[in-house]
């Protein structure tokens, strides 16, 4: 190679470089990454003593990658590096067969606290009928779909040993989403929750289990309301070549509800939120994503049965299953609901039956649950 | 702040380029220096005065040094002994001082309690550097340097300010006076510099998580090829992340006018041991060598003294990795492996076929890799025990192959570059008649791999700095 080529590379190099530079310095900022559902870095205040012990620095540094020009195409193009170079999983999640996108699940942490902190609070509440379900996530029941060889933890087995020690009623999943899995998807292919199908054959097992008729999944209008669903998984990994999801809602006719958001102050007669369908996290679509206290009255039944749900989001999509048999469905979140739930429980005498609802990876590192009071 | 990151990379670097080349020359070591002080402050605002304390205390010994060198060998002697003290507190006391604690405390069972500083990144390449200064001047080797400014930017200037190679006074004195910038320096240090950046990025990062994930992975997991793999992981994530380093800090070195040494020599295809520190990180070995190992007598005194010299040697040359005992007993490994390779079995090695030599230096540094990496010696002995199959770990699992499979492409890259390849690529070029495409293919290859690069670093992926504990 000739010298002057040496120069001719550095000068291309340096111009991308440079480009970047005064594309990063005069596009305007974004506040909140769609794409990755989370707010990205401002610019840091600075103060000595956050200059003295690093933080400034490191804030300053997360501003900047938070804020490069064309940040989620650079993501991509690592994505599709790392497979070029035969990776088989991107930032915990499995590059699975069939467009699967599938969430690691790494050895539980936290078992023994979580048994012993539902079993204190069961007792607290004693009155009150107890349910226990432990969602499966899709890396229990895509099984086959993962990587050769590909490394993970059973799912089942944290199911069955917290099951095993709990004092009060405990719904297995696990069989009838594996079943079930053949006919419908039982979870999205680029979303870590179950879908629509996947929550209602999980009501099914909780109706049995409480001596509830469900309904079948012929007595319901079935509707698709997006097939343009990029869920979590798709965000994290930064595949964009996979297929999309579809939403469906499950609608009984001639119920009526009354949905009381609570904190927020605002009433609504439906669990559906129709704006999240064009924004890019679809699945808030249910119950408007996370609140910490939402009440559901059912209008249209003759009952004084009271159900209280305290979850993770793998029940925003139940929930409206569940409504249909209560005269009012409590749903709290631990993570935003910071009284006590057992006081709450305490004052709404009509409050018969209980389900804790979570998925088997977020139980394990949830704050708001290993709190509950 | 490190050379492969966002901020150094589209932000530090430039700005600094522009205004160099902008400047009068007179002004340009003066700005080196400041924003070398800027980078050094960038992640240790603190320990900034340390290396300016340590500048200021060998500039001194140096004028000191020269002014008594005819007339007062006493003072002369005194002046010396004085940096040589001083630059072996500030490292001891440093670097070494909780791990002196810990060890009596072990020892006695005592419990004296910690100091807890954290180490100044880079104490070990600007101690050494300023002390072998004043040791040169001494020696008549190298004239004192008068302009406190320019000594100061000798010490802080930050291509090879936290991760070598160590540069001696001597070595850029005529350069810090007098250099010629030009365009193409820039270009020939740009292209040096990318390259380092490629090896640290794209091999040595991502090859390094592999030995991330069998470090941290629980025992009823392992096997025996894992093991193997994660050690093997490591052997290459060190070279290509450290020669990475010194790529870039030769390839910013020519940018800005200086020749820095060449630190890296592909050590991976030595056929012994003694060729493999000919080759690997060539500016601390002639350091000590230098330093150490000819002011002891060298190999010139009886046989048993030149052993206790080669002993000495590589054990300072261990604890110079980092303050703990794994890095002792890295540094006396490879001590007793050079003893022997000069006193016993020289003869017999040359008689071996060439891939044996290969295969015998590598296991060795293999080994030594391993002793390297694992600074608690009960994790060292069980992650060894699990490399020989001792201890009941089955000999190959699902992950094992898992990991083999994913990584595999990596390996072979690994391997290749850790090959003259490039060298050899340039020769067969420079005979190609059509100059115009190899120079549109090289610059699609350059161009594409940075723009990787840069999608490696927006991520936020694992992308460590290793020489922390240096």
């Amino acid at each position: 190679m000739k010298k002057v080529h040496n120069r001719l590379i550095a000068f291309v190099v340096s111009l991308i470089i440079l480009g970047l530079f005064v594309l990063f310095i005069f596009m305007p900022k974004v506040e909140f990454s769609e794409n990755e559902n989370r707010y990205l870095q401002s610019f840091p205040k600075f103060k000595i003593k956050d200059f003295i012990e690093g933080d400034f620095i490191e804030d300053l540094e997360s501003y900047l990658a938070d804020n490069f020009p064309f940040r989620d195409g650079f993501m991509s193009i690592k994505t599709l590096t790392e497979k070029v170079i035969g990776k088989e999983d991107i930032n915990n999640v499995y590059l699975a067969e069939d467009d699967y996108l599938i969430e690691k699940y790494n050895n539980p942490q936290n078992n023994d606290k979580i048994i012993e902190v539902l079993n204190e609070f069961n007792e607290t509440v004693n009155y009150v009928n107890m349910n226990l379900l432990l969602a499966p996530t899709s890396i229990a029941i895509n099984k086959d779909l993962l990587p050769k060889n590909a490394p993970t933890y059973d799912e089942l087995e944290t199911i069955n040993y917290i099951y095993n020690k709990i004092n009060f009623d405990t719904i297995d999943t696990y069989e009838i989403l594996k079943e079930k899995n053949k006919d419908y998807q039982m979870y999205y292919r680029l979303d870590h929750h179950w879908t629509t199908f996947g929550a209602y054959y999980a009501y099914t097992k909780y109706a049995e289990a409480n001596n509830i008729t469900p309904y079948s999944l012929n007595s319901f209008d079935i509707k698709e309301v997006t097939n343009d669903f990029n869920g979590t998984l798709y965000s994290k990994s930064n595949d964009y070549t996979r297929k999309s999801d579809s939403i469906h809602t499950f609608a009984l006719k001639d119920i009526s509800y009354e949905v009381n958001y609570v904190s927020k102050e605002v009433i609504k007669d439906t669990m559906y939120e129709d704006s999240y369908l064009t924004k890019k996290d679809k699945y808030s679509y249910f119950l408007d994503n996370n609140h910490p206290l939402i009440v559901i009255t059912n209008n249209s039944i003759n009952t004084k049965k009271e159900l209280i749900v305290i979850k993770d989001s793998y029940a925003n999509s139940m929930v409206p299953f569940l409504a249909n048999h209560y005269k009012k469905v409590h749903v709290i979140d631990p993570r935003y609901y910071k009284n006590s739930i057992s006081d709450y429980i305490k004052e709404n005498k009509n409050i018969k039956d209980g389900l804790i609802l979570y998925n088997v990876m977020t139980i394990d590192s949830d704050l708001g649950i290993l709190g509950i009071k | 702040m490190v050379f492969s990151s966002i901020p150094f990379i589209f932000f530090f670097l430039p700005v600094f380029l522009i205004l160099y080349y902008l400047v009068p020359y007179k002004v340009k070591n003066i700005l080196l220096l400041i924003f070398s002080l800027i980078f050094y402050a960038w992640g240790e605002p603190i320990y900034i005065l340390l290396m300016i304390f340590s500048s200021v205390v060998d500039y001194t010994n140096g004028r000191m040094i020269e002014k008594y060198a005819q007339n007062n060998q006493k003072r002369k002697n005194l002046f010396l002994i004085i940096s040589i003290i001083v630059n072996l507190s500030l490292l001891g006391f440093f670097k070494y001082a909780d791990f002196l604690i810990g060890s009596i405390n072990s020892l006695l069972n005592i419990n004296i309690p910690l100091l807890e500083l954290g180490l100044p990144i880079g104490i070990s390449f600007f101690t050494f550097q300023t002390m072998s200064y004043s040791i040169d001047v001494y020696r008549g080797d190298v004239k004192a340097e008068h302009n406190f400014l320019d000594f100061m930017t000798y010490v802080s200037m930050f291509p090879q300010l936290i991760a070598g190679p160590i540069v001696r006074y001597e070595e850029v004195s005529k350069e810090l006076k007098n250099r010629s910038i030009t365009a193409q320096g820039f270009a020939d240090g740009m292209i040096r510099f990318l390259q380092g950046l490629f090896k640290k990025v794209l091999i040595a990062n991502n090859i390094g998580y592999l030995f991330v994930i069998a470090s941290s992975m629980p025992n009823n997991e392992m096997s025996v090829v894992m093991s193997w793999l994660g050690i093997l992981a490591y052997t290459f994530q060190i070279y290509f992340d450290f020669s990475g380093y010194s790529d870039m800090a030769i390839g910013m070195g020519k940018m800005l006018g200086f020749t820095y040494p060449e630190n890296f020599n592909h050590p991976y295809i030595s056929k012994s041991i003694t060729e493999f520190w000919r080759r690997w990180h060539i500016s601390l070995s002639s350091f000590f060598k230098d330093y150490v190992y000819i002011p002891l007598g060298g190999s010139r005194v009886k046989k048993i003294i030149n052993v206790r010299n080669i002993l000495i040697v590589w054990m300072l040359t261990g604890l110079w990795h980092g303050a703990s005992w794994n890095f002792v007993l890295w540094g006396l490994y490879y001590g007793v492996l050079l003893l022997l390779e000069k006193f016993v079995f020289n003869k017999i090695l040359e008689k071996t076929p060439n891939w044996f030599k290969h295969f015998y230096t590598m296991f060795l540094v293999v080994i030594g890799w391993m002793i390297f990496a694992f600074d608690d010696m009960t994790i060292l002995k069980e992650y060894a025990s699990m490399m020989f199959g001792v201890g009941g770990v089955s000999f190959i699992n699902n992950h094992a192959l898992y990991y083999l499979k994913n990584y595999l492409i990596i390996f072979i890259l690994a391997i290749i570059f850790s090959m003259p390849v490039y060298k050899l690529a340039k020769e067969k070029l420079s005979k190609v008649k059509n100059t115009k495409s190899v120079f549109i293919i090289s610059l699609i290859i350059y161009t594409v791999l940075f723009i990787v690069v840069v999608s490696y670093l927006v991520n936020d992926t694992y992308n460590p700095f290793l020489y922390f504990r240096f």
